[in-house]
């Protein structure tokens, strides 16, 4: 994950983010998607799970990676 | 837009005059006060029980609909604590009315509510991250505090080990591990209440200001290093629950999956039961017989019989029913179900203009609509509460659940249809009307009030449990509880009145008919009579919808009474299936159903509707629309039935 | 005799009854304007100071902190 928009409508949704740990550097990995576009989808980051729309996700913006970067790697140090 | 939209600011709610605990002042030694925070789902409510047993008091916050939850502890060393259960929150920045009250109530700011002295801050130790996040900011705020870790067990399952002493020494507070479940899950952290010193009162409110995007980074940046010292580690998600998942999340089996969950609950609603109804039916009835059999004929024992036993009984008897659909609605909520079957009808409820949010609320409104009500303040946006609020009586609360299961018990055939009871196929039927008729009036509703702003989801998909049986039990004494209440209070009461309305003037000496007829009760009845004589409705269910309208299941009792009366000589009555069954048509009784699914039958709904939107608008509006609905589903269904049959 | 007697038992127990009812269908804030009207009624006479110490202070004191509340069904939050 690289960061949150901040943009004028997605202030209080970002900050709600960062509350639940969607911060630069954390994992997040899409655990299911309910339809193609993926609105809701589940997410999971750091450690738990939540149910995102679109638009939330859309906040969030995220740098691939593939599976084996991914396999639970320890957390960033700070 | 209403003004309750925007961040609220519960602060001067409620009337002041009074709210200043007279209890305080009563005793020597003021209990401390201490009040539990956490994120959702950290376990802190099992926490509470565990901490507080029976001894706690479940209320409102004065002036907004939030749930107040305190207790009572005395400790070994004979100190006493006055705990309350504050809202789950993830942060100190809410974005609803639950969260603002847990910050306002931390921060000393509500007049209701006197400021917690001492902080417990909860943490899921599997989830420890999130807590953590929560507790820093908790922390910052410089209240004396205690630190409890939570479901330690399920943090051994998953292989998660945290330094407590490292954790303790770091945030420089005393870090206790809980198994909240368990028996003995709350010793550790009474032992550390017990020690920690009694704080000193603090300078109110608390100043606090919501932090920057910056600051939260630097919060959550500090969460990371402190869960490096003390030895977190990120627990992997099992395999099972992993695979779970990707069925029950999936669009299309774990729709399926949600309607056969449904479809299985009212098919046990009705073959579960049966037993023990039959037990209560026999029970009430030895009861009427042996108290007619003790007294003199007279107006003492006909209250007794025909108002007490007849009315009050008749309603008993769906005790059974009403615990089994809470025991799988308990179930579900616990196993971590319910956030998921949100997740799947976001796309669904969303379509017709309510937020996937509103899925619990509405949820509950199956319980009553009352607390279904009261949790759409955490809906944010106005035209989705609004939304919500309008649909929620449209969900089958459980008063309808003996109505339907009466009508049902006495028109319907119980074969069965394949594998399935018809009887609780009608039932799943009745239940799904409520459904469809409020995603169809969500759908009115979202093309006429215009939108106001966008709600996030943003809902946590807990990890999979396995109910807990001392939680479930809990739940289900705790719905006996309100039933009995509601029977023993209100329903009992309304009897006995309805009980003089029907016996007295008396009858006439050339009467025809039995002494009701004449009665109060009687004239009101046949005055209805003329309005609802088009539903099929005669002169008896017309009575029972007046006493009905305090609460659904009392049109029950209504009829228990009625018929009671009714019945000519001495004979007794108390069981009513078998009464209706040869005195009314089958289109009569598919009428009553198709106006039970709509009619707004429930006075305290309409009440809390006024006190949620602040106006007389919403309510007239919902009970307008609910009445005519109610009129036309069971004029057609009357008309429907009467042709075919 | 007997049937007098059976006449008061049977009005005082509708009596009870629908005064119970009436109270409990009255929504919480009205409530507690009715007990603090009744509080500013009997402040003062001494020989009500036993009800009021008795009745009507246990009753304002749940009345204070029902009002804003439904009291007959606890509302368990699901989720």
């Amino acid at each position: 994950m690289v960061a949150l928009d901040d943009t004028a409508e997605g202030v209080v949704i970002a900050q709600r983010l960062r509350d639940l740990g969607f911060v630069p550097g954390a994992t997040c990995e899409v655990v299911a998607r309910m339809s193609p576009g993926g609105d809701p989808m589940a997410v999971r980051v750091a450690g738990s799970t939540f149910a995102l729309r679109r638009r939330e996700a859309g906040v969030i913006a995220v740098q691939r990676h593939t599976l084996a970067d991914d396999a639970r790697a320890p957390l960033p140090q700070p | 837009m209403n003004g309750r939209t925007t961040m609220p600011d519960v602060a001067e709610a409620g009337p002041r005059h009074h709210a200043s605990s007279p209890d305080a002042s009563v005793t020597s030694c003021e209990p401390l006060r201490v009040a539990l925070v956490g994120v959702p789902n950290c376990g802190k409510s099992a926490l509470f029980n565990r901490l507080t047993g029976s001894r706690q008091k479940v209320a409102n916050y004065p002036g907004v609909t939030v749930e107040r939850k305190v207790g009572e502890l005395v400790g070994t060393t004979g100190r006493r604590y006055r705990i309350v259960d504050l809202p789950g929150t993830y942060s100190l920045t809410p974005t609803t009315l639950d969260e603002a009250i847990t910050r306002d109530v931390i921060l000393g700011r509500l007049a209701s509510e006197p400021a917690p002295q001492l902080i417990v801050c909860v943490a899921d130790t599997v989830h420890l991250p999130v807590g953590l996040k929560l507790l820093l900011d908790v922390k910052r705020l410089g209240l004396p505090m205690i630190v409890v870790l939570n479901r330690a067990d399920a943090a051994e399952r998953a292989q998660v080990q945290i330094d407590t002493r490292r954790l303790s020494a770091e945030l420089g507070v005393p870090v206790v591990s809980t198994v909240a479940i368990e028996k003995a899950g709350a010793t550790a952290l009474l032992e550390a209440l017990e020690r920690h010193a009694i704080p000193a009162e603090r300078d109110l409110p608390i100043t606090w200001q919501a932090p920057s995007a910056e600051d939260t980074l630097q919060t959550q940046s500090d969460v990371r290093a402190l869960l490096n010292v003390c030895g977190y580690r990120e627990p992997a998600i099992k395999r099972w629950q992993r695979q779970l998942d990707s069925v029950v999340l999936h669009p299309v089996f774990g729709m399926l999956l949600l309607a056969a969950l449904l479809f299985v609950v009212f098919q046990a609603v009705f073959s579960w039961a049966a037993m023990p109804m039959d037990l209560i039916t026999g029970g009430v009835g030895a009861v009427g017989e042996w108290v007619s059999s003790a007294l003199a004929p007279g107006p003492l024992r006909s209250l007794l019989v025909n108002g007490v036993i007849a009315g009050a009984g008749s309603v008993l008897v769906f005790l059974p029913q009403i615990l089994i659909l809470f025991l799988f609605i308990l179930a579900l909520e616990d196993s971590g179900y319910l956030p998921r079957a949100a997740y799947l009808l976001d796309r669904v409820m969303g379509g017709v203009g309510l937020s996937g949010r509103a899925f619990i609320p509405l949820l509950s409104s199956f319980a009553c609509a009352i607390p279904g009500l009261m949790a759409a303040p955490t809906i944010p946006p106005w035209r989705d509460r609004i939304s919500t609020i309008m649909v929620a009586p449209l969900m089958t609360c459980s008063a309808r659940l003996p109505v339907y299961a009466l009508l049902i018990a006495a028109f319907i055939p119980a074969r069965s249809v394949g594998p399935f009871n018809f009887q609780g196929l009608v039932l799943f039927g009745l239940y799904f009307a409520g459904i469809g008729s409020a995603l169809a009036v969500a759908y009115v509703l979202k093309r006429t009030v215009r939108r106001t702003e966008y709600s996030p989801l943003l809902l946590e998909l807990p990890d999979y449990q396995w109910p807990n049986g001392s939680n479930l039990l809990h739940g289900l004494l705790e719905r006996v509880r309100i039933f009995l209440r509601r029977v023993g209070g209100i329903i009992l009461a309304l009897m006995i009145v309805l009980w003089f309305l029907s016996s007295y003037p008396g009858a006439p000496a050339d009467a025809t008919q039995p002494p009701i007829y004449y009665s109060f009760a009687g004239m009101i009845g046949r005055t209805l009579e003329y309005v609802f004589a088009p539903l099929g409705f005669n002169w008896q269910i017309s009575i029972a919808l007046v006493p009905g309208m305090a609460a659904r299941e009392v049109a029950i009792g209504a009829l228990g009474t009625v018929y009671a009366m009714s019945a000519t000589g001495d004979e007794l009555s108390t069981s009513l299936a078998p009464i209706i069954s040869v005195s009314w048509s089958l289109a009569t009784a598919c009428s009553l159903l198709a106006w039970y699914v709509f009619a707004p039958q429930c006075l305290s709904t309409l009440a809390v509707v006024k006190r949620e939107t602040n106006s007389w608008r919403y309510p007239l509006i919902m009970a307008g629309y609910l009445f005519g609905l109610a009129y036309l589903a069971a004029f057609v269904t009357y008309r429907l039935v009467s042709a075919l049959s | 005799m007997y049937s007098a007697a059976e006449a008061i038992a049977v009005i005082s127990i509708v009596c009870v009854a629908a005064c119970y009812a009436v109270w409990s269908l009255l929504p919480a804030p009205r409530r507690l304007k009715v007990l603090m009207a009744l509080d500013k009624q009997s402040e003062g006479r001494y020989w009500l100071s036993g009800f009021r110490h008795r009745v009507l202070e246990p009753l304002l004191r749940r009345a204070v902190k029902r009002s804003g509340s439904c009291s007959d069904c606890s509302p368990r939050k699901l989720g």
